[in-house]
């Protein structure tokens, strides 16, 4: 049984159906790349997954149960943490408070101490800086905080949304880094890239969305190899994500 | 010397009470964006509470206290009977919801008790003036101070420090990025609504102990002072509400005092005068701050 598996997931804007009948699954400690051009839908399906956007028909399964009627706050209650786009920073508070957000759900004081050592190890910037407010950190700075607030939270899944975003070449070379490290260590995580080799290079499996569908999926071999079908579009998408 | 240590007692007072109109109207403005319109009848229904307490025996710390949590238990029970089935609509239900349950709360107090003013028992010690190295000094203005103090830092102990608190700023920062990380969205507003209601009632106490008397519409004037304090102040953090609720009551102690006899009539135009002038120059109030302004239910 797939930890994560989604079937025939449609979600629609008002009129606008920006997911025409996804289906997807993750495996227990899989690292899964969803790539795909700029509105292709790889946001939106993270958002139907952490059940900020429902899906209008389809099923969404994790660990056995149906999420895609749950609430938010009750989807990340059962282990799925996502690091939205926008990094969902809380910058009136201090990088301090924002990893205690993240580690809210864990009740047991000693996990949330020996956690939080380990995310300081994992991010010295973050401890350096632990009592400044987090509105005042760099990008990827910010980037670091919002995935170890969600580290903190001990996810079943862990889904990155564009961590590359808007990084400088090394910061990007720094967060693949790093998502290579959690995968390694065990982590199963999803993720949206726009930089579609850096996602291809780490990823178990992948999928290729266009405008709400699949159209490639498969090992990162298996995904180059269809390249010439999509070729148009994933060159389109390089240059695109080159930018970060 | 005298006159000067007066004004700025008078205005501290006066500007604290303000303060915490501002503050119970401003925990739910910044996490629901909601202007909270039935929010002066809480302030209403802590005075009917302490009206109905005053024939028995309870001693008056008692009786505040207790007016204190009917003040926010009745915000409570408002959250959960008749926002919260509405929160999911637009904002104009919202607003429209807060009208009515102020209506309604109003239209209790004249059925069940009376259309007229109740003259509650302000203790007469509040009335007497103590001395303090020459210089004459009312009760009632060291209660107000006093309290007003405690609860300020009592509130900003409990919004830096404790866990709510961190949980608080963080959905006035972004509550979508919040229920991502688990917290209940009902919790979190359920929460707001209950301090929302401990600060009407505290400062339910203060007002009505000022004027002696509640009735019905006890809580329009309160309402509507919270309001200004917030936009003057600056909507967008509790600092705001604190600015604004002290620049309300500075200028209206000031005024008081510099307007000529037959001017008074017009205070509250000068002020509102003043209101616009800031806004004019400072649309977003005294203090910038850091909400987000777009509305996440």
């Amino acid at each position: 049984m797939s930890l994560l598996e989604l079937s025939n997931v449609h979600v629609r804007y008002g009129a606008i159906t920006a997911l025409k009948g996804l289906d997807l699954r993750v495996e227990q400690g899989e690292l899964v790349a969803l790539v795909g051009s700029n509105g292709a839908g790889k946001t939106t399906t993270l958002s139907a997954i952490a059940g900020v956007h429902k899906a209008s028909t389809g099923s969404i399964v994790f660990d056995g149960k149906p999420i895609h009627a749950k609430r938010s706050a009750d989807i990340a209650r059962r282990g799925i943490a996502l690091v939205p786009e926008d990094r969902g920073i809380f910058p009136s508070l201090t990088i301090e408070e924002n990893l205690r957000l993240g580690s809210y759900l864990v009740r047991d004081k000693k996990t949330v101490a020996d956690e939080l050592d380990r995310v300081f190890d994992r991010f010295p910037i973050l401890k350096e800086r632990a009592g400044q407010g987090a509105g005042t950190l760099s990008g990827g700075e910010q980037q670091q905080l919002a995935i170890a607030r969600a580290l903190l939270s001990q996810p079943r899944l862990l889904m990155l949304d564009e961590p590359s975003l808007g990084l400088s070449p090394t910061l990007v070379d720094r967060m693949f880094e790093i998502i290579q490290q959690l995968h390694e260590e065990g982590v199963t995580i999803l993720l949206v890239e726009q930089n579609v080799t850096r996602a291809l290079a780490l990823a178990n499996r992948a999928y290729v969305l266009t405008t709400g569908s699949l159209t490639a999926s498969g090992t990162p071999q298996e995904i180059m190899d269809s390249i010439d079908i999509t070729a148009a579009y994933l060159g389109g998408v390089q240059v695109a994500g080159t930018e970060g | 010397m005298d006159g000067v240590l007066q004004f700025i007692l008078n205005s501290l007072s006066l500007g604290s009470v303000y303060a915490l109109f501002a503050l119970g109207l401003i925990m739910v403005f910044g996490i629901l964006k909601l202007v909270n319109f039935a929010y002066g009848e809480l302030i209403m229904v802590a005075g009917y509470t302490w009206f109905v307490l005053q024939g028995t025996l309870l001693p008056l710390v008692v009786v505040v206290l207790v007016a204190i949590v009917v003040a926010a238990f009745t915000s409570v029970v408002t959250e959960r009977v008749a926002f919260r089935p509405v929160r999911s609509n637009s904002m104009n239900a919202m607003l429209i919801t807060s009208f009515a349950v102020s209506t309604l709360l109003q239209n209790s107090a004249l059925v069940f008790v009376s259309p007229r003013a109740r003259a509650v028992d302000v203790p007469v010690f509040f009335h007497t003036n103590i001395n303090l190295g020459g210089v004459q000094i009312s009760v009632s203005n060291v209660v107000v101070i006093l309290v007003s103090t405690l609860t300020l830092i009592g509130l900003l102990v409990l919004m830096q420090k404790t866990r709510l608190g961190i949980t608080l700023r963080a959905a006035a920062d972004d509550f979508r990025m919040l229920q991502l990380l688990g917290v209940r969205a009902d919790q979190v507003i359920v929460s707001a609504f209950a301090i929302s209601g401990v600060l009407a009632g505290i400062a339910g106490f203060l007002w009505i102990s000022r004027i002696g008397s509640v009735s019905p519409t006890v809580g329009m004037a309160p309402l509507l002072i919270a309001l200004i304090a917030i936009v003057v102040g600056g909507m967008n953090s509790l600092s705001g509400a604190i600015v604004g609720g002290f620049f309300l009551g500075t200028l209206t102690i000031a005024l008081q005092l510099l307007l000529p006899q037959d001017m008074l009539a017009f205070r509250d135009a000068v002020i509102f005068a003043v209101v616009i002038l800031v806004l004019v120059f400072r649309p977003q109030g005294i203090v910038k701050g850091r909400f987000a302004t777009e509305r996440i239910g």
